[in-house]
């Protein structure tokens, strides 16, 4: 995140645009729909990069029926690449190593992401649109334009699914044991209410 | 002249925008001094609105001391978010509070600071994210220690408060608060900025979820001492105490329930889809398929609190208020949705009214019925009840019937056998309420005696149109023996000469009532008694009872029976309201003159 990135309302925006074509149910084994196989062959076609090869292919359209979340979030990214300024720093840095590191990232991490962000959330929420867009920008090894590296980490951490739903998770079971006191507590002030009322 | 007033009142139409455009209140009293400050209420803060005449007051020598003197638009904002947003008023400051307190079992006491929390972080939330003001940096101002603070060992729950503010700004770990949290810490601030976002428009529903978030914090305190100064900013408890009384608190609305944010659905939905697959659904969240908070809110079925809590609920709010006061207002608020028209007879010809002079007003007679001109006349200083007067007509011969309201003599039974009023619910005390204010909507006056053992009575000074002092009677307590009150009955109607109009007698007891067939202390008898009282009451007489339905003493009967006083029996106290009711509702209107016998009301 040492490189300053495209503005981040550039790319809400552009994510709370994303026309429903791209929010169609994607190719899946057993399934034909939105190919996010062939987008990203074109898309990396489109930087002068190596198009997908069979196994990279089998790898998105082969996907399990239950990885189309994942699949849907990929075509958002998709989507997002093609933001103006993102496309021109992609443009610049067409490697090889950006090949390798998009393709990674989204085998990896957006694939993680998915159990706790889907791409219905990721368009029509706020709280989703910054998360997708920072992870994006993140994955490049950019901040969004104007923030400092701090503020960038700082809200790309407020805004992560994944380490909410872990704190969550953890606070769920501090409730547990709390609710479980407070159910305690109560009852014990209901029988000293009602000793209080028979005392009088 | 301080020199933070000119920058501060310059803010001022600033920090009325920050909320509307159309917001126009007073400008704010900027206190150069604290001595100032402390007179026009505020009690060590810096900054408070007085909920009674909507004024700011800000103490600019603490501000300057604080550091805050770069802020005025935020702080005033903030004050202003008090009037605007939250609490808004002092009914709904009580409605904050009821839900709170719920979520809070054992440490209700606390509920006033976490009520005061939640509604700044409502206010701050919406004064940095939508007006764009700094109230970040007001807090990073407000948590540096001061020079002369020892070390202390941080406190939970204000470290999960400026956590929350962190979260919810997006602000880096530890620019506010200090104290790294654990897992459980990070997950509850997370919880609860989301509370604050998904509630900002519904606040009072979020209040008990905040409250049940906050309760391990509080238990898990040693010691209450927030970082820095950060309690300076703490203003609810200063903008209450004032500006009247609130009302609807004395029945339990249906959203009460404190719905912890990792249990309700709206905040935490992966809590939901988890419990629908484990088949659980006798959660919190979950018993009636949507949170308690999702539902409308509206009074809880005729469920009521108890006095008490009704009690600590006005104490927490400020309001100085004896253990009579409380119980009047309590008992006031639950007659108010019985209230009917009091029974009115029709005299044969109504009569045109001929000023003739002036009498005293007193207190608890219409304020209209006050002639200024007359009053100022006697003295320039008003003083209710000695300089004020009333003008009093005669009468002439008119054409049309006229309606005459009947007044009441009420007798109510306070034994042993009745609960105090102040410390539970009473039947009885609400059914003499729902009575007692019919009769004074329809301009009858009312006598009110609390009745125990021999002598043990309390009563009001005759027939009087004092709503308070009727109610401060009817929610005493006496607690002893029974035995009817046949003195004050007897002097009720041997003192008066001449009654100006009929006068029902309702008694509301259980069977301890044959009492009233006794003697005096005179050696008179009930039964004779009875005779020369009612035939000079003129407006007959009922009584209340809850007896079991064969309840029948032959010789209390056939003294009814020839007096003909109408008895109804109830069988529990609950039903005794509903009689109260249907007592108030029924009509002497279309009955001719000359008859004394009420409406049968069953």
């Amino acid at each position: 995140m040492k490189i300053s990135g495209p503005p981040l309302e550039a790319l809400l925006r552009r994510l709370a645009d994303t026309p429903a074509e791209w929010l169609h149910p994607p190719s899946t084994a057993g399934f034909e729909g939105l190919s996010v196989a062939a987008l990203l062959s074109d898309y990396f076609d489109s930087l002068g990069l190596a198009p997908l090869s069979e196994p990279e292919v089998a790898r998105f359209d082969a996907a399990k029926p239950k990885q189309s979340g994942w699949l849907s979030l990929s075509a958002l990214i998709l989507w997002l690449l093609h933001d103006a300024h993102l496309q021109a720093h992609c443009d610049e840095k067409a490697t090889p190593e950006l090949r390798r590191v998009l393709l990674n990232w989204l085998s990896g991490p957006l694939q993680q992401r998915a159990a706790h962000l889907n791409a219905e959330s990721a368009v029509r929420t706020a709280q989703g649109r910054e998360e997708l867009s920072r992870q994006l920008l993140a994955g490049l090894g950019l901040r969004p334009d104007g923030e400092t590296q701090a503020q960038a980490q700082a809200r790309l951490q407020a805004c992560d699914s994944i380490e909410r739903a872990r704190l969550v998770e953890a606070a769920n079971a501090a409730n547990e044991r709390a609710r479980k006191l407070r159910e305690a507590m109560a009852r014990k002030a209901a029988q000293e209410a009602a000793m209080k009322y028979n005392r009088e | 002249m301080h020199p933070l007033v000119a920058p501060w009142s310059e803010a001022w139409p600033g920090a009325q925008l920050a909320w509307s455009r159309f917001v126009r209140l007073r400008a704010p009293l900027l206190c150069e001094h604290s001595k100032q400050a402390d007179k026009e209420g505020l009690r060590g803060g810096i900054a408070m609105i007085r909920l009674d005449d909507h004024r700011v007051v800000i103490d600019l020598t603490q501000i300057q001391a604080l550091g805050l003197d770069g802020f005025p638009t935020e702080i005033l904002a903030h004050e202003i978010g008090h009037h605007l947003f939250v609490p808004a008023d002092l009914s709904d400051h009580g409605r904050l509070l009821v839900r709170v307190r719920r979520g809070l079992p054992g440490h209700e006491g606390e509920a006033p600071l976490i009520a005061n929390l939640y509604a700044d972080l409502l206010i701050n939330d919406r004064l940095q994210r939508q007006a764009e003001l700094d109230m970040a940096g007001v807090y990073r101002q407000l948590v540096k220690p001061p020079k002369d603070a020892g070390k202390t060992s941080p406190s939970a729950l204000w470290q999960l408060y400026l956590r929350i503010y962190e979260q919810l700004w997006r602000l880096p770990k530890g620019d506010l608060n200090s104290e790294p949290l654990d897992d459980v810490g990070e997950g509850d601030a997370l919880l609860g900025a989301e509370l604050i976002r998904v509630y900002a428009n519904d606040w009072l529903r979020g209040a008990g979820g905040f409250a049940a978030l906050c309760l391990p914090y509080l238990m898990a305190d040693k010691q209450r001492q927030p970082p820095g100064q950060v309690d300076k900013l703490m203003d609810l408890d200063e903008v209450s105490g004032a500006g009247g009384m609130p009302d609807g608190l004395a029945e339990i609305e249906d959203d009460e329930a404190a719905v912890h944010p990792a249990d309700d659905p709206k905040i935490n939905p992966e809590r939901q889809s988890g419990k629908e697959q484990e088949g659980d659904g006798d959660s919190p969240a979950q018993t009636s398929g949507k949170p308690k908070a999702q539902s409308k809110s509206k009074p809880g079925g005729g469920q009521r609190r108890s006095p008490f809590e009704y009690g600590q609920i006005l104490k927490q709010l400020g309001l100085d208020l004896s253990a009579t006061d409380v119980a009047a207002r309590y008992y006031s608020e639950l007659a108010r949705r019985h209230l009917v028209r009091f029974p009115q007879r029709i005299a044969p010809e109504s009569t045109e009214p001929q000023l003739e002079g002036t009498e005293p007003w007193q207190p608890g007679e219409p304020l209209e019925q006050i002639d200024w001109l007359e009053s100022l006349l006697r003295s320039p200083v008003v003083v209710p009840g000695y300089t004020t007067v009333q003008r009093t007509y005669g009468h002439t011969q008119g054409s049309l019937p006229e309606r005459t309201p009947v007044d009441l003599d009420l007798y109510v039974d306070c034994s042993g056998s009745m609960p105090n009023p102040q410390q539970a619910f009473s039947a009885i005390t609400l059914a003499g309420a729902i009575v007692c204010l019919s009769a004074f909507k329809a301009g009858a006056k009312v006598q009110a005696t609390l009745w125990s053992g021999a002598g043990q009575y309390q009563s009001t000074p005759g027939f009087v149109r004092d709503k308070q002092a009727v109610l401060r009677v009817l929610t005493g307590y006496l607690g002893g023996s029974t035995q009817f009150p046949l003195n004050v009955m007897r002097d009720t109607y041997d003192a008066a000469k001449r009654l100006s109009r009929p006068v029902h007698l309702l008694v509301l007891s259980d069977s301890g009532v044959d009492t009233i067939l006794g003697s005096d202390e005179r050696g008179n008898k009930g039964t004779d008694l009875l005779r020369r009282c009612l035939a000079r009451a003129g407006g007959g007489m009922t009584l209340a009872l809850n007896v079991h339905q064969n309840w029948k003493p032959k010789r209390l009967m056939d003294v009814a029976q020839e007096l003909k006083i109408a008895v109804h029996r109830v069988q529990s106290w609950d039903d005794l309201v509903a009689f109260a009711r249907a007592f108030s509702q029924a009509s002497y209107a279309d009955e001719g003159p000359g008859q004394t016998k009420p409406r049968k009301v069953q």
